[in-house]
């Protein structure tokens, strides 16, 4: 369509989009194109490997464990919490919410000091946590609050009819799991696809119980070797992997998903008995106890005396700065970049953005050191702070990138094409009507980056320079040498930024969306 | 501009949405400072009809021309910002995030008023639609009728040579409704306002043209 452009409506886009090609695009292709024939020669040697099959089949047996358990955990408290009151419901979800929110390595440190070797608890109960079993408890217990929020927010969808024309024929048991359990069944199974997604791609936790796993060969191919093609071989097999099993996953979801598409978003239950709802509380404060509260405490005892934790700020906090600037610079920077290539709604974008991070960690630190390891500019940019922003930006910007797509896409274009036919030019109407609009999303979306900011390692642990490493790095140097105060010290403080900036953001949010939408 | 010169032309106009057809072969012509009523059974197009005058719709074949300029045909379109024109929407298109008055201001900013004139208009236009009381409320703070009235408000105030106005009178009692017809029809009869206005009822209108819409697709005037 040929419309009157003016010079801005045609450079902004192209602004826009070269800027995503310098942080996303161009290390994604310098991991996956290392060296001119070089990767054509590491990917047969690498399918042919016996080993490879061996520890993709280990990524597996654990992504598939903390599936399970983690949807085993997780959508029961989603369909409890429906029963629960909204003001107790918030306070629940923003405890059951933690273990997501704290970085995944300290949660993994916690539990080592809760019930691992010299642990809390280790003198009645030490499991022996250094293998797949451990790594799978540990990620179920991390990640179950997707599935619980996927189940919450299917359960609230349906319509309170469907259950009570239920009631009427048979108990509140059967109506339960012949009504109310099928209809959120898809959503939850989507939650539980995400976890085995997301296990599948983590390095930290099985890196830290020396458990081989498909990421952690990826990382010791060029760490130890300086195998980059080998690396990138072993990246793209992932990302191949993990998107055959995400297009599957959408292809047969999708035809599910639409029957709970066209009801409202919050539908309270009408009535629910005092034993329901006493069984519903009482299982979310158990897991919130078992899953956040006991580890943290291990921490927290461990981290003891507070002449501890004030010695570990005084030690680390050079690092804790590096990290608040580096997480707040990543939020800032992402938002901005995720909210204007929302606005150019470039088609294949968001998946270019998924699979800088699909890639897995490693292998995008290999492809920044190589686009960016250069003379000049890119030199500049590679020995301070700001490539630690750039790692933090292209691994997790496809959170931000897809969220606020979907938002943007969301907001009835009625309200935008109003202040067009009423002459209102195109940079107005995205600065007073869609920025507005959009704002308590972008400020949860910035809360949340800052939290995956904080809490990044996968990639920063090969391109930290020095002089700048972050707390997330100089945890996972010192827990190579056994836990002790001085990690539990470190752990805890680093909890605390994570959920002070996840906390603020959703109090802001909270607040800005009261005030929009009133 | 006089009323010699055609404010609206419409020529040959298609539209479909995937293999529906809403419009075919729609024409007619509008001279300024006229109003044309476009009535119709709902899905006759009326919506699409007036969203592809404004410019927020391609059309698939034909023409449209305001105020003697081409501002729409296959492969072209003249963005709605630039077509001089103000519009009521069905669904009320209000900004949840701006009080009634602010609603007002925004458009006025655009249209470059003095901060003196910007308020006189203010004023004028919510005493008009009845909402002089409520120029500090929020669309969820208002009725149905009264988001209707903002609408209709925000439509108003920026004397736009060209008005098209979405079952403006959906959710009005009979007296609001003659008040603010009263008012369109001054500016009309002073030559100020062409007005497009679709609707299912046009016995209150007394327009000066009337265009039927059928569920062929077509039209008749």
């Amino acid at each position: 369509m040929t419309e009157t452009r003016g010079f801005g409506a045609v450079f902004f886009p192209l602004g826009v989009l070269a800027t995503f090609s310098i942080i996303v695009i161009a290390p994604l292709a310098a991991a996956c194109w290392p060296e001119e024939g070089s990767l054509w020669n590491a990917l047969p040697t690498l399918i042919g490997s016996g080993s490879t099959w061996k520890l993709m089949g280990s990524s597996l047996i654990i992504a598939t464990g903390a599936s399970l358990g983690a949807t085993l955990l997780g959508a029961p408290a989603g369909h409890a919490l429906r029963y629960v009151s909204p003001r107790v419901r918030g306070i629940l979800l923003a405890g059951l919410f933690i273990p997501m929110a704290a970085p995944a390595h300290v949660m993994a440190v916690a539990w080592i000091e809760l019930v691992g070797h010299g642990g809390l608890l280790a003198s009645w109960i030490e499991i022996p946590f250094y293998n797949r079993a451990g790594v799978i408890f540990v990620l179920s217990c991390v990640y179950f609050p997707i599935p619980l929020f996927a189940t919450l927010a299917a359960s609230r969808r349906i319509p309170p009819a469907l259950e009570e024309a239920a009631r009427l024929h048979t108990g509140w048991i059967r109506a339960f799991l012949g009504v109310t359990v099928p209809l959120a069944a898809t959503s939850t199974l989507a939650g539980g696809i995400c976890v085995l997604l997301l296990t599948l791609l983590s390095f930290s936790i099985p890196s830290l119980f020396q458990v081989p796993v498909y990421t952690s060969e990826i990382y010791e191919r060029f760490s130890a070797t300086h195998d980059a093609a080998g690396a990138a071989a072993a990246g793209l097999c992932l990302l191949a992997f993990v998107s055959l099993i995400a297009t599957i996953a959408v292809r047969r979801l999708r035809r599910h998903m639409g029957q709970l598409q066209h009801t409202p978003a919050c539908m309270e239950p009408r009535q629910a008995s005092r034993g329901a709802i006493c069984l519903a509380s009482t299982y979310c404060l158990a897991l919130w106890a078992f899953t956040t509260m006991l580890p943290l405490l291990a921490v927290a005892v461990r981290a003891l005396p507070p002449a501890a934790c004030v010695a570990a700020w005084r030690t680390a906090r050079g690092e804790i700065m590096c990290s608040l600037a580096v997480s707040v610079s990543v939020a800032t920077g992402g938002i901005v970049l995720a909210f204007l290539l929302a606005r150019i709604r470039g088609g294949m974008l968001p998946l270019l953005s998924a699979a800088a991070f699909c890639v897995s960690g490693p292998v995008l630190g290999v492809g920044l050191i190589r686009f960016w390891n250069h003379d000049g500019l890119r030199g500049m940019v590679y020995d301070g702070l700001a490539i630690l922003v750039v790692a933090g930006m292209a691994r997790h910007l496809v959170f931000p990138h897809l969220g606020l797509s979907i938002a943007s896409s969301q907001l009835p274009a009625c309200l935008e094409e109003a202040a067009a036919v009423h002459g209102v030019s195109k940079w107005r109407r995205t600065l007073c009507v869609v920025l507005p609009l959009l704002a308590p999303t972008l400020v949860l979306w910035w809360s949340l980056l800052f939290m995956l900011a904080w809490g990044e390692l996968d990639a920063s642990v090969l391109v930290a320079p020095p002089g700048w490493t972050p707390v997330s790095v100089r945890l996972f140097s010192l827990m190579h040498y056994g836990p002790s105060s001085m990690v539990a010290a470190l752990s805890l403080v680093s909890t605390l930024f994570a959920l002070g900036g996840a906390g603020g953001g959703f109090l802001a949010y909270r607040l800005l969306r009261r005030q929009v939408y009133g | 501009m006089g009323d010699s010169l055609l404010a609206v032309e419409v020529e040959g106009l298609a539209k479909s949405f995937g293999p529906k057809r809403i419009l075919h072969e729609v024409r007619f012509s509008v001279p300024a400072g006229k109003l044309m009523a476009i009535t119709g059974p709902s899905g006759s197009g009326k919506t699409t009809l007036l969203r592809a005058v404004a410019g927020l719709e391609p059309i698939d074949a034909g023409h449209i021309h305001i105020g003697g300029r081409s501002v729409s045909r296959p492969g072209f379109r003249v963005p709605p910002e630039k077509r001089g024109i103000a519009m009521t929407f069905q669904e009320g298109a209000l900004w949840p995030h701006m009080t009634a008055e602010k609603h007002l201001r925004f458009v006025l900013r655009a249209h470059r008023l003095s901060v003196p004139e910007t308020e006189t208009r203010i004023r004028h236009v919510l005493e008009v639609v009845d909402l002089a009381d409520r120029g500090t409320a929020r669309p969820h703070e208002l009725s149905g009728g009264e988001q209707q009235r903002l609408g209709i408000a925000r439509a108003l105030c920026v004397d736009a040579p060209l008005l098209l106005m979405d079952e403006p009178f959906a959710h009005l009692d009979e007296a609001r409704t003659v008040r603010i017809l009263t008012e369109i029809k001054e500016r009309v009869c002073a030559g100020r306002s062409t007005v497009l206005l679709a609707t299912h009822n046009e016995t209150l209108l007394d327009a000066d043209l009337v265009s039927r819409m059928g569920n062929a697709c077509g039209n008749e005037s």
